[in-house]
């Protein structure tokens, strides 16, 4: 089980890792060519004005003063404004970032659901005809880029024949008093299937093939041989006994992805024109926009690094062999 | 063996130009296409090092950024370099490194769009080409322009006004700091089906102007709804920021919620809005009339104390946004009763009108008062977030509906204003490719387009086989051109310019049939014809291509070597 030391000290180590990545990150976007100044363009701002703008976000003081103001309100959850928005980057980002994990988070949970399923009954099917049209149509599948097949989708099923929305989140004219009502319309669900397929498709893979793997290998384990000795069914074997086994490694894939789904699927938001923060990430960092830049990324390493502790600390209670921390 | 013409040219220019053309001729100067139609070249053996010219920086928008326009840029380098000998490099850089890198001088040749704003040649005139102006990027500076440039901004009387606009084009068009790929047209597509096609109007803006918004006619229920693309989402919707005045995405949606004194009308002609009439009393002192009965979105009146508020405010804040146009430039504004406004300005300064009285919203002096004391932004109210919680009020056409920033922004007709719109409200919503917003155009999602990125002949295509939609075609206001950094070799000495002038001259209506499919007009001068008044059609330019290019650099001096690389003239070396 978990040593409570250990957790203490894994979690120091987290936030020292987000202080460095935090620290690179400041540095990194202001190493960038260009300015925040530049996106102004058309017709562009006079000398006076940029300069009265420049001092306005305190670009003009040398650059530790800028780091150092920029900790402090980092350390106090304050990620500042953007320059481009001019509003706040933590509404900014919580609003993109609602955006964009009721697309991916429906989409993971969709893919891991249907992948691990059909992971183990094709590890299960092993050698037969089944299996084998099984695993040519995966890897096919898998192999499409996903920007692609979700141009191919919204060719067929919204331009063609016009039966789903070509884009956004909801209908032009709707609008919602409260968030909740707006992720829970059936306006908005509608909007999500397109998006959501096309990522469910391609995200299957890897939890399929994963579990696929894990169950060949356990399914040579003498306890799958008790088991069957026991005279169980072929399910209560596959599901019960060799499934909870060889799920670990999708556990972590699955804690890793829910990380990396912050950062979003720029390509399918572009494609079907989601609002989501993969996109705004990408916009902020051309647009030199740091505050959003890095608040965004911060985010995203905040998450990834969480998720990878929380998946270890998962392994303790779905395997009882696993300990953590003791020597 | 060194010719003739070369060896005199340090002396002067001028007396060297009659003879060299004759006793200098060669064709063999750069091997195959090198040397080709260059009649004029003077070839020189054994010169010095110093004397080669460097590369020449072309600094350029990506492809990605504008297809057409880095083509252009792509036609003109290859002839300069294969044809002329001149090293030149096409450098694309992202976006916000164009105009670091410009600002800094870090260039020889940078192109874009440009134009002139509201239809004042003022903006042009002195900001970009005289000594001291604001956006002088070029680094151009000439004492004879200094003086025309400022004389034309106090000269009240329009034809004298004229006549010195023209003037100045003129000497920029010999001098060439700048040189024009070519004046832009446009193809906007609408829903024939849902709007009367003669109520349609387009400007130098395309579709996305006042004047359409307010007089467009719908046939039917589906056109009382325009949904529009709108381009990128607007992100800064706070009429006193500077980002909401200048990109479109978001000086559209302001420009339709605010009343102005007047507008610019559809031929760039001022036209009485918030006043119905105006009069210059002397150089420095102009009093507007304001309409009576108008209101703002709270209904409450809009009366003279307002304007007099939102000039005053911006006088004792300075916003960043308005300090070339309020604060440099009116010393103090006075109500006479509720409806009489007199400003008295610094020096006489007639782009007033356009400028500041074209561009200044009228702002609601109880509402922003009160706005400020309650976010605590009495300082810099340019910094309040203006959202759902705190929209905007305002006078205009349209009012604050709902905004979804980055999905939709909402604006419903106010039915008690003077133009009242045909039409119930606006949406625009953004859609991330071309592709989709042209489907959605086809499949009714889209009224009309405010935008289009895409590819001009596909829509024209689409346009025509489809009996729904229908377009119109227009002349912007602006010009994509080439301008020269004068301060740094080679494009320091005049006669460069004009060489590369010519080349540019030359390659026009290659450019405007390949890179912009037919949609564009040969451009000699920094005034868009659309702007008729103020266009010169017979501003100096530079003709005759390569062999036109060449004579003007070997009559300066410059000279080739035996593989065809242009060198200074002597005296003079690179960076």
């Amino acid at each position: 089980m978990v040593n409570k030391r250990y957790v203490a000290r894994r979690f120091a180590l987290m936030l020292a890792s987000l202080f460095i990545v935090i620290t690179i990150l400041f540095f990194l976007f202001r190493q960038v060519p260009g300015g925040p100044m530049s996106a102004f363009t058309n017709p562009r701002m006079s000398q006076a004005a940029r300069q009265a703008v420049i001092e306005q976000y305190g670009l003009n003081d040398p650059l530790w003063r800028q780091y150092i103001r920029y900790m402090v309100n980092v350390a106090q959850l304050d990620f500042g404004q953007s320059f481009y928005y001019g509003s706040s980057v933590s509404a900014l980002i919580t609003d993109r970032f609602l955006n964009t994990m009721s697309l991916m988070l429906t989409a993971f949970t969709i893919s891991y659901t249907v992948g691990t399923y059909l992971g183990a009954q094709l590890g299960w099917l092993r050698g037969t005809a089944k299996e084998r049209v099984g695993m040519v149509v995966v890897l096919f599948v898998r192999s499409m880029p996903v920007f692609w097949t979700g141009m191919v989708i919204l060719y067929v099923f919204g331009f063609q024949l016009d039966v789903f929305p070509i884009g956004g989140m909801r209908e032009s004219t709707a609008s919602y008093d409260t968030t909740t009502a707006k992720f829970l319309s059936t306006d908005f669900l509608y909007h999500l299937v397109l998006p959501v397929f096309t990522l469910s498709t391609y995200y299957t893979g890897l939890p399929l093939l994963l579990m696929r793997n894990n169950i060949l290998e356990v399914l040579s384990e003498s306890y799958i041989d008790t088991a069957r000795a026991k005279g169980l069914t072929n399910r209560r074997v596959l599901f019960v006994h060799a499934a909870r086994t060889a799920i670990l490694p999708v556990v972590t894939a699955f804690a890793i992805a829910i990380g990396f789904a912050v950062g979003g699927q720029v390509l399918i938001e572009q494609v079907f024109s989601w609002p989501g923060l993969g996109r705004e990430m990408v916009q902020a960092s051309l647009r030199s926009d740091y505050p959003v830049a890095q608040g965004a990324f911060a985010l995203l390493s905040a998450i990834v690094i969480t998720m990878n502790f929380v998946a270890d600390l998962a392994y303790t209670y779905l395997d009882p062999r696993v300990r953590l921390g003791e020597s | 063996m060194r010719k003739m013409g070369a060896a005199g040219a340090a002396i002067g220019s001028v007396s060297i130009a009659g003879c060299s053309g004759e006793q200098t001729t060669t064709t063999d100067g750069g091997g195959d296409d090198g040397g080709g139609g260059s009649g004029a070249r003077v070839v020189e053996e054994d010169l010095p090092e110093e004397r080669m010219m460097d590369d020449v920086i072309h600094l350029a928008y990506t492809e990605q950024y504008n297809p057409g326009r880095y083509q252009a840029n792509r036609l003109v380098d290859q002839r300069l370099t294969d044809e002329m000998g001149i090293p030149t490099v096409t450098d694309p850089v992202e976006a916000t490194v164009v105009s670091d890198r410009e600002e800094s001088g870090d260039y020889d040749i940078v192109t874009y769009r440009w134009s002139a704003n509201n239809g004042e040649p003022d903006s042009i005139i002195v900001t970009r080409f005289a000594s001291d102006g604001s956006e002088n990027w070029t680094g151009f500076s000439s004492e004879e322009y200094d003086e025309i440039a400022y004389e034309q901004r106090q000269e009240t009387d329009d034809e004298t006004r004229q006549e010195l606009v023209h003037e100045a084009q003129d000497i920029i068009g010999e001098q060439r700091p700048e040189n024009q790929y070519l004046f832009n047209e446009y193809y906007y597509a609408f829903r024939s089906d849902r709007f009367e096609e003669d109520s349609v109007v387009v400007t130098d803006t395309g579709l996305r102007n006042i004047w359409n918004y307010t007089q467009i006619e719908p046939k039917n229920e589906e056109g009382n709804t325009i949904i529009t693309n709108n381009w990128d989402p607007s992100d800064q919707l706070n009429p006193l920021n500077a980002n909401a005045i200048g990109p479109s995405r978001n000086w559209v949606p302001t420009r339709f919620m605010h009343d102005f004194l007047i507008r610019t009308g559809p031929e760039l002609e001022a036209q009485p809005w918030a006043a119905t009439e105006w009069e210059w009393e002397d150089d420095t002192t102009v009093t507007f009339q304001l309409r009576e009965g108008m209101t703002f979105h709270d209904g409450e009146p809009v009366t003279a104390s307002d304007v007099v508020w939102t000039y005053e405010m911006m006088l004792d804040l300075e916003p960043p946004a308005y300090l070339n146009n309020v604060v440099q430039v009116v010393d103090s504004v006075e109500q006479d009763g509720d409806y009489t406004v007199t400003f008295t300005l610094e020096e006489p300064y007639v782009p007033f009108i356009k400028t500041t009285a074209g561009i200044v919203p009228i702002l609601p002096e109880h509402y922003w008062t009160a706005l400020m004391e309650e976010t605590g932004t009495t300082e810099q109210p340019w910094q309040i977030t203006i959202d759902d919680d705190n929209p905007v009020v305002g006078s205009g056409p349209f009012q604050w509906g709902t905004w979804d920033q980055g999905s939709r922004f909402e604006m419903p007709s106010f039915d008690d204003h003077f133009m009242a719109p045909n039409i119930d409200r606006r949406i625009q919503r953004p859609l991330s490719t071309s592709d989709a917003e042209m489907e959605a155009l086809i499949n009714g999602d889209y009224d009309l387009l405010d935008y289009w990125f895409g590819d001009t002949q596909q829509l024209q295509e689409t346009v025509e086989e489809n009996d729904s939609l229908g377009a119109i075609e227009t002349l912007g206001s602006g010009r994509q051109s080439a301008w020269v950094n004068c301060q740094r070799p080679p494009f320091d000495h005049v006669p460069m310019r004009q060489a590369f002038n010519a080349v540019v001259n030359d390659t026009q209506q290659t450019i405007i049939d390949e890179a912009f499919d037919g949609f564009g007009q040969e451009a000699r001068t920094f005034i868009n014809p659309s702007l008729e008044f103020w266009h010169n059609e017979d501003t100096t330019f530079f003709d005759g291509g390569i062999e036109g290019a060449t004579t003007i650099l070997a009559d300066a001096g410059y000279v080739w070597d035996e593989e065809g690389n242009i060198h200074y003239p002597e005296g003079m070396t690179g960076k």
